[in-house]
């Protein structure tokens, strides 16, 4: 969200985002840009009081002074949009680590997160990926406007427009052991960005697919869906200590696999399984963190 | 060493390989068995389809294990962990061991170190220079981002699969029913394989297909898309998907 | 910005059939190739090859740009008979390599210093046929800055993979794909028609011509190689931005304008977010409605003139 829109800024936490990202870009004008810059550190306090990461989107080409406008502490990462060169994440780094010292922020603590969408940065993007032990995350071409209008194609059809680059930016994020978000291809023809209807069911195939990630949103509307649809339910709760007991048993018999029925039991569901009950446990403690800090937020109120 | 080079793949494969029949090498009933289902190719497997504490027994009657393989007629593969290389192929690379497949198979240099192993083995146990081929399993992010170096990294390079890679890099079915990430992982193997000129085996799997086991109509399916998409030839895991896998890539 | 190359349609032509080549002009095409390659049995190459010269600028008599697709056996032989005035560029078929443009391009330069024209006139298609093409499409279009266009010919693609494609399941989605990005990344133009018509071109009714080269440029295609006279128009069409899309643009630019002088970078507009990309989108769409409008003038133009003189060859 636009950093200097004000209202946004101020209730952002009261949204139950897992983070927020503030934004010194797109959604900031060019004549607003430097005010915007000094309104930064108190944005990052003011959005993570419910719990929220903080994170801000700097400009391509204001790398310096973003940065010096964005290092304080309590802020987790920084967006850097239209990545195309492993040489501009090698100069952000750098900045960052030099702003992370004079502000008495623990060094390496703050994230880079590249956002790749223009053709070349797909066409780079494993020596992107690669440049910096602070990406832990990247963005890829998850039905973004930068990307399609670099290609030259319009959005919101039937079909999915995005398979390579998506393809080709997994394929780095999980060589190099990196988190990406991305999401299975949903269609949207109306190319609304309220539409929460559609962002469960973006968030639920994501879900399914093993994908842990939020695409992240435009507009709040999306939040709860975006956390529900990305959230285990109890069915498959159930399903996954199933799985794990069967599995024990398949191990005590000394076998590698059994089938029941048409489902297969084997090492890799029991290693599903598993991530699904840590996933759960995950999310669960996060909705009790962001409760408690709201709670906090509203008792000094 | 003597190796008849032909471009880019490994030489002297004249015999069909398009069904792919993976079994455990421990037990005879189940090798007679899948022996018997018409499959071109048993490969012997020491890595997936067995716990580990039976893996050295296994190792133990794989030699047994070709002769009853290959008496019905069947060329044998032996599906071997790299990084046991050199315990698997002790125990696999005997006269009538037409190939090895590479199981997660992620760098030039794996594939270069079990290149070494064999012209060392087939020395010793008098097998003619360059007569194991290879495959190389590309199950895992690393090993296909590398792909194009795995598969150019031994003239001994038959062909590439994914293998179970639905499994290892725990890829899930999206609304559509297609396998999250597949479309773009075949697609892109076929397109190397073509680069390098070694044979792309696999099928367009689709849900509920898991880990190359499927009904035999899912496994005809997958296999009729996947020839369409230019697959040679595909693997399973069960003897009734083979007469399948036949008819979808012949005729 | 630097100006957008408007070339929607590349009708290919055969030199071996003498009415295709006199009437070409006549298909409002943006561009047209005199096939000397896969569309000329063996034993007539040379002769085509001999009459190419002289087709060049009649066949511009519409507007058209003029292009020559030369064999790679006998790129050097072909060169020479084609690269005359009137030629606007040559399709390089089967590029593998960097060195196969570059190869291209040398004698390009050679005759072009030769025959005196402008050094660098010439432009070059390079068609990619096989996987290795495929795989290695970021040098081939980066070998030269003749290089405007890259294609994939998906038939010959098929054919070398040893793939019969059926129409259900498109095998060229990943090397599709890897063109249009590679190309965008070189600001090279990505071109080629929409699977299965990619794969096994037909004639086909208008609309359903439309329809896949539609999806063509929303694939990332700047233009698509027409085998058919009956695909120009629809493709044409398709690749011409709509008087809806202009008009919705036109209010993107306004509503942005508005919000950005109240102080926001991000307007609603019809359930939709306007912000700075969506603003700039707009631009390049009004900008490449502008320069359509301005090719289909310059075709216009030349066809009055083809109309009031009657055709002479040069």
């Amino acid at each position: 969200m636009p950093v200097v829109t004000a209202r946004f800024v101020d209730n952002a936490w009261r949204r139950s985002c897992d983070f927020v990202i503030i934004d010194l870009e797109d959604s900031v004008p060019h004549h607003l840009k430097a005010h915007a810059r000094t309104l930064v550190k108190d944005a990052i306090a003011k959005v993570s009081k419910g719990g929220a990461e903080a994170f801000v989107r700097i400009n391509h080409d204001s790398m310096e002074e973003d940065v010096e406008a964005s290092v304080w502490p309590g802020l987790k990462r920084i967006r850097y949009p239209k990545t195309e060169h492993a040489h501009e994440v090698h100069r952000l780094d750098a900045l960052i680590t030099r702003y992370e010292g004079a502000r008495g922020v623990e060094p390496g603590t703050i994230e880079i997160d590249p956002s790749i969408e223009t053709a070349l940065g797909v066409a780079n993007i494993f020596e992107i990926a690669a440049a910096s032990a602070r990406i832990r995350e990247f963005g890829a071409a998850t039905g973004g406007y930068d990307l399609s209008r670099d290609l030259g194609i319009e959005m919101f059809v039937d079909f999915d427009q995005f398979v390579y680059p998506r393809g080709e930016a997994e394929l780095a994020a999980r060589t190099l052991g990196l988190g990406v978000r991305t999401a299975p291809f949903v269609a949207n023809t109306t190319g609304s960005v309220s539409d929460a209807d559609r962002a469960l069911r973006q968030a639920e195939a994501a879900r399914k697919c093993g994908l842990r990630l939020g695409t992240g949103g435009l507009n709040p509307a999306v939040v709860e869906n975006h956390n529900l649809g990305l959230t285990p339910t109890e069915e498959e709760l159930r399903d996954a200590q199933w799985v794990l007991e069967q599995y024990r048993v398949v191990e005590e018999s000394g076998a590698a696999w059994k089938t029941i029925g048409e489902r297969v039991i084997d090492r890799y569901e029991a290693a599903r399984a598993k991530e699904l009950l840590e996933w759960a446990a995950a999310c669960a403690e996060r909705n009790r963190e962001k409760a408690e800090a709201v709670a906090r937020v509203k008792a000094q109120a | 060493m003597t190796d008849e080079i032909t471009e880019g793949g490994a030489a002297g494969a004249p015999s069909k390989r398009q069904s792919w029949l993976i079994v455990p090498p421990s037990k005879r009933d189940e090798i007679e068995q899948a022996a018997r289902s018409g499959a071109d190719v048993l490969v012997l497997d020491l890595v997936e389809l067995l716990p580990d504490r039976e893996k050295s027994s296994a190792r133990n009657v794989f030699r047994d294990a070709i002769a009853v393989a290959k008496a019905a007629g069947a060329e044998v593969f032996a599906q071997i962990d790299p990084s046991s290389a050199e315990t698997d192929l002790r125990a696999c690379v005997w006269p009538g061991l037409a190939g090895v497949v590479i199981s997660r198979a992620e760098s030039a240099a794996q594939v270069g170190e079990i290149g070494t192993l064999l012209d060392r083995l087939e020395m010793e146990r008098g097998i003619a220079g360059g007569t194991v081929h290879l495959v190389a399993a590309l199950e895992t992010a690393q090993g296909n981002h590398a792909a194009h170096d795995i598969l150019h990294a031994s003239h001994r390079m038959f062909g590439a699969t994914l293998g179970r890679a639905d499994l290892v890099m725990d890829l899930r079915p999206e609304p559509s029913g297609e396998i999250h990430l597949m479309a773009y992982l075949m697609q892109r193997l076929i397109i190397i394989t073509g680069t390098v000129g070694v044979t792309p085996l696999g099928a367009w799997w689709r849900a509920p297909d898991r880990g190359l086991l499927a009904t035999p109509e899912n496994t005809y399916n997958a296999a009729h898309r996947g020839r369409a998409i230019g697959f040679k030839g595909a693997m399973c895991l069960r003897p009734e998907q083979v007469e399948p896998l036949n008819r979808a890539f012949s005729g | 910005m630097s100006s957008i190359l408007i070339r929607r349609s590349n009708l290919l032509v055969s030199m071996a059939e003498r009415g295709q080549v006199e009437n070409a002009w006549r298909h409002d095409a943006d561009a047209i190739t005199l096939d000397l390659e896969s569309g000329v049995p063996p034993e007539l190459k040379p002769a085509a090859r001999t009459r190419v010269r002289e087709a060049l600028q009649p066949a511009a008599r519409g507007g058209a740009e003029i292009f020559v697709r030369v064999n790679d056996s006998t790129m050097s032989e072909d060169l020479d008979a084609c690269v005359w005035p009137g030629l606007s560029g040559i399709m390089v078929p089967r590029v593998e390599s960097a060195a196969d443009v570059a190869e291209a391009a040398e004698i390009v330069t050679v005759l072009e210093r030769e025959r005196r024209l402008p050094v660098g006139s010439v432009s070059l298609i390079a068609v990619i046929e096989s996987a290795a093409g495929v795989w290695h499409l970021r040098s081939i279009v980066a070998a030269s800055p003749r290089v405007s266009q890259v294609a994939l010919d998906e038939g010959d693609l098929a054919a070398s993979l040893g793939i019969e494609p059926l129409p259900e399941y498109d095998p060229f989605v990943y090397a599709r794909g890897r063109v249009a990005v590679e190309a965008t990344a070189a600001r090279v133009g990505a071109i080629g028609m929409a699977y299965p018509l990619s794969v096994r071109p037909r004639e086909a009714p208008g609309s359903e011509i439309h329809a896949l080269a539609t999806k063509a440029r929303n694939s990332g295609m700047k233009g698509v190689i027409c085998p058919y006279a009956s695909w120009v128009a629809p493709v044409n069409a398709a690749f011409t931005p709509t008087s809806e899309l202009v008009a919705w643009n036109r209010r993107v630019r306004e509503a942005f304008a508005a919000g950005v002088a109240a102080g926001t970078a991000a307007v609603p507009l019809e359930g939709r977010m306007i912000d700075v990309p969506v603003d700039e989108w707009a631009i390049v769409v009004l900008a490449t409605a502008e320069a359509c409008a301005a090719r289909d003038a310059q075709k216009s133009a030349a066809k009055s003139q083809a109309s009031e003189t009657p055709s002479k060859s040069q």
